[in-house]
């Protein structure tokens, strides 16, 4: 046997310490990108409404998550797919633009992290899988509620008009800060 | 080596019977095998199974997302499970319990997985799930590592391969093998070695079997190129004329010839029913494949008969069931060249069989029934 280098108690307490630690570093890096993220709302649709109630969180899909097709040159296209191959996931970047009646349309897409963008427009970091380069997903398309709690929304998505407040991240990285219905906040979330 | 301790006592009893072992020797023995068995115990294992039960009651209660409580009291929750596991192990470890310890731990690394689900869950995080599996992963390995505890090694390890499955077919296919699992094999491997834990070594070869054969079906092709299973089956067959070629250097350096054998030969098997079954749709090379695979087989049993490797007879007679049944399915042509073939090899296999009666006749029967 070799000679231990740690006592058990030793071991023991320093993966604790490790684990405590990750799982800390994960609550705050949300809190960090809650709290000073850019706060952006996004228009929901309904993805399927016999769809949106999965388990015990309603699938969201936003105005933003369908991406111009235009928007997508051949040229990179064709280059992307030598790269990635067909059915891969694709990291890219989606610039939004602010309208005149304050919702939000993607105005470019690109591989890299785009910069110097004017006060109405800011930068989402997303993927899309290559058979649906259309559609791009955020990493915030999940909204969690207590079990047996997602029909009350599902039916609240139906009748009105549904968006959700969305911190963005200097990195383009998205969280979900709450909703809004007919334009009144509901399921503000708090920090901790 | 013995598996079963019962047929051990059996043995003994009918040496004794026979007098070639004396009383007194025999309670010896005896009392050795009883001295075994209380080694890891019914205790252990049960306390194995109840870590695995409380790890799912809390990750059961993170999926029930109670909204009664805050979240700051749900962390907490997740914080005092998570150190009451790792207080009870170190506390179990000190009184002189270290399969009670191991299980404590188990719960501990659950307890994390729970409270990163939770967290996703708390924030409405959807980014990329596997990246969630792999550091509840890191975590457990590390645990492993610093702990030596043989059990959170193979929960790493059934993490990592988890992972693997979740990043090569969950979530986009990948144009290529998912090399970062080696790497995670290998830490858990560097962990195995340390403790020397004889069950972990099948458990890392089954994993890495799992994700040689996966190489076939990796990419957009599906298994469908026939390159990919004659990879396949080519590493299986090297594996497999290692342990032949090279068997004693092998087990001077640790005793892994037999298993080595027997992986191989899962593999490269494996590979030749990709080989025949997917990739070859038009059936043109049926005939020609399936009576080398029956002759590889076929010389697979005759070498771990004579070698005495045990998992290698009963794969050998599993693959050729396997093998007979798919061509049958497949047919080689129409169904009277099937039955043709399979006549032909019948024939050929009773005069193989009469060749090898007469040069041990004696030896036959054993492999007419392996135990």
């Amino acid at each position: 046997m070799m000679r231990r280098f740690l006592t058990p108690t030793v071991a023991i307490l320093l993966s604790g310490l490790v684990m405590t630690g990750a799982l800390a570093w994960l609550v705050i890096d949300r809190i960090a990108l809650l709290s000073s993220g850019r706060e952006i709302v996004l228009a929901i649709r309904p993805v399927d409404p016999r769809d949106l109630f999965k388990g015990d969180y309603v699938r969201l899909a936003f105005d933003v998550s369908e991406i111009d097709k235009a928007l997508l040159p051949d040229d990179e296209t064709r280059r992307g797919e030598r790269r990635f191959g067909p059915g891969a996931t694709i990291p890219l970047y989606v610039v939004i633009e602010r309208q005149p009646d304050e919702s939000w349309k993607p105005v470019a897409v690109s591989e890299t992290q785009p910069s110097g963008l004017s006060a109405n427009r800011v930068f989402l970091k997303g993927k899309t899988q290559w058979h649906s380069r259309r559609r791009v997903l955020y990493g915030i398309e999940r909204y969690y509620v207590q079990e047996g709690t997602g029909l009350a929304l599902e039916n609240l998505a139906r009748t009105s008009k549904l968006a959700a407040i969305v911190a963005v991240g200097r990195d383009g990285s998205t969280a979900i800060k709450g909703l809004v219905v007919d334009g009144r906040r509901v399921y503000d979330e708090p920090l901790l | 080596m013995y598996r079963s301790q019962n047929r051990l006592l059996d043995d003994v009893a009918r040496w004794q019977a026979s007098g070639w072992v004396t009383p007194e020797g025999a309670s010896a023995i005896r009392n050795e095998i009883a001295a075994r068995r209380s080694g890891i115990g019914l205790a252990g294992v049960l306390a194995t199974l109840a870590a695995v039960l409380l790890s799912f009651g809390v990750m059961s209660f993170v999926a029930a997302n109670w909204q009664v409580m805050p979240k700051l009291w749900r962390l907490a929750v997740i914080a005092l499970g998570l150190w009451t596991a790792l207080g009870g192990a170190i506390w179990l470890d000190r009184r002189g319990h270290p399969y009670f310890s191991n299980s404590a731990l188990l719960a501990g690394s659950g307890i994390f997985g729970a409270g990163i689900m939770l967290i996703a869950q708390m924030y409405h995080m959807d980014g990329h799930p596997p990246d969630a599996v792999l550091l509840w992963a890191s975590g457990t390995v590390l645990m492993g590592l610093l702990t030596r505890s043989n059990a959170v090694l193979a929960a790493a390890l059934a993490l990592f391969t988890l992972w693997s499955q979740m990043e090569s077919f969950g979530y986009g296919l990948r144009q290529g093998p998912h090399w970062a699992f080696l790497l995670a094999w290998t830490t858990v491997a560097a962990g195995v070695a340390i403790t020397r834990w004889r069950p972990g070594m099948h458990l890392l070869a089954i994993t890495l079997s799992l994700w040689i054969i996966q190489l076939a079906y990796t990419g957009h092709l599906h298994g469908r190129a026939a390159s990919g299973h004659l990879l396949v089956t080519l590493i299986g067959l090297t594996l497999v004329g290692a342990s032949v070629g090279f068997g004693p250097v092998i087990d001077r350096w640790r005793q892994i010839s037999g298993p080595l054998f027997a992986y191989g030969f899962f593999i490269a098997f494996v590979g030749s029913l990709g080989l025949q079954f997917v990739a070859d749709h038009r059936g043109t090379l049926t005939l020609p494949l399936g009576a080398l695979t029956l002759l590889a087989i076929i010389g697979v049993l005759v070498w771990a008969w004579r070698s005495d490797n045990r998992a290698g007879i009963w794969l050998a007679y599993a693959a050729f069931s396997i093998e007979i049944f798919s061509l049958y399915v497949k047919k080689i042509g129409t169904m009277l060249g099937t039955s043709a073939f399979f006549l032909v090899t019948g024939l050929l296999l009773a005069g193989l069989a009469w060749a090898a009666f007469r040069l041990h006749g004696k030896t036959l029967q054993i492999v007419e029934e392996p135990r």
